[in-house]
């Protein structure tokens, strides 16, 4: 049983601005849903679930249409001119067992206790390779170096990576060292 | 000083009408809190220079003032106690065009209640019902 959100959508047969319009005043938000190579439905989806949608800040949801569950990504997000309402969503098919291997970003967190000591931060790698679902790709990954040392190195292998991320390179690329100035 | 345009095509332009609201330059996106208008409206360079140093002086080096907005418009004045006629006033003043829900500033580094203090007095001096809003969710 998957954990995102289920998002019960139903067929709309009116299109266009007017109509688009009435639906959101009775609390029914206009969306499309396509992908995949299927054909795209005209949607509405209930406006309180979008904002629980949007609370979870997971763009992955199950999407319920005529009896049949599909996992989609919110592709677009349509806010009024205040961006206090969102007026249309795009939600996007997506296959559930598509993985795909990619360079994700290394985010660094903290300072180092050996900086203190007169270390100096080398980043010998700004991506890391890993292997994710296609609708779960991160933004980045984050690796703490608050605790290194002098002669201490981050390597591909250590970082925490996201529940349903593997690692694709090496285990034993360095990413991150800290190291003496006065000996290199 | 006050901001103004470096050159200009027309010395002199007409005035208008702010018809609708703002569909570009409405979300946050330098900082974290911006500055929104919910009216439409001209605001002067001055006006723009003098909210610029309330919120610096507000914020005093532990966040940054982004100004979202510029004064492009040149609007002209007739001379004191002059009869009718006699062809266009001189350029005056220099304006921004403002729709509602134009960002007008934004804040970053600050927390929102010390956002919501400086914009405050941000707000007093703009010719236009303003409100606090932050970024938009990313999911």
């Amino acid at each position: 049983m998957s954990d995102d959100l289920r998002l019960p959508v139903e067929r709309r047969a009116k299109l266009g601005t007017s109509d688009s319009r009435r639906l959101r005043q009775a609390g029914r938000i206009p969306a499309n849903v396509y992908g995949l190579g299927k054909a795209a439905a005209s949607v509405t989806v209930c406006a309180e679930l979008v904002d629980k949608l949007i609370a979870t800040r997971s763009s992955v949801v199950d999407v319920e249409l005529e009896g049949a569950v599909e996992k989609a990504v919110v592709q677009e997000l349509q806010w009024d001119v205040f961006s206090t309402h969102v007026h249309h969503l795009d939600l996007k098919r997506v296959d559930p067992d598509g993985r795909t291997t990619v360079d994700v970003p290394i985010e660094l967190r903290g300072e180092p206790v050996g900086l203190k000591d007169g270390g100096a931060l080398r980043q010998l790698s700004k991506t890391i390779t890993i292997t994710c679902p296609d609708y779960r790709i991160p933004r980045g990954i984050v690796v703490r170096i608050g605790a290194l040392q002098i002669g201490d190195s981050v390597k591909a292998g250590d970082v925490a990576l996201p529940e349903h991320a593997v690692l694709a390179s090496d285990a034993g690329v360095v990413l991150v060292e800290l190291y003496d100035p006065r000996k290199a | 000083m006050a901001l103004m345009p470096k050159r200009v095509k027309h010395r002199k332009s007409q005035r208008g009408r702010i018809r609708g609201n703002a569909t570009r330059g409405n979300t946050v996106v330098f900082g974290e809190w911006a500055l929104q208008s919910l009216d439409p409206g001209h605001i002067t360079g001055q006006t723009i220079e003098a909210c610029r140093i309330a919120a610096t002086q507000y914020v005093r080096g532990e966040g940054r003032v982004y100004i979202r907005i510029f004064p492009q418009k040149p609007v002209t004045a007739r001379p004191l106690e002059t009869r009718m006629g006699k062809g266009k006033g001189e350029p005056d003043r220099w304006v921004a065009v403002v729709k509602p829900g134009t960002v007008l500033f934004e804040l970053a580094g600050v927390s929102r209640d010390a956002a919501r203090s400086c914009f405050k007095r941000v707000a007093h001096k703009l010719p236009v019902r303003v409100r606090l809003v932050g970024r938009r969710p990313e999911i």
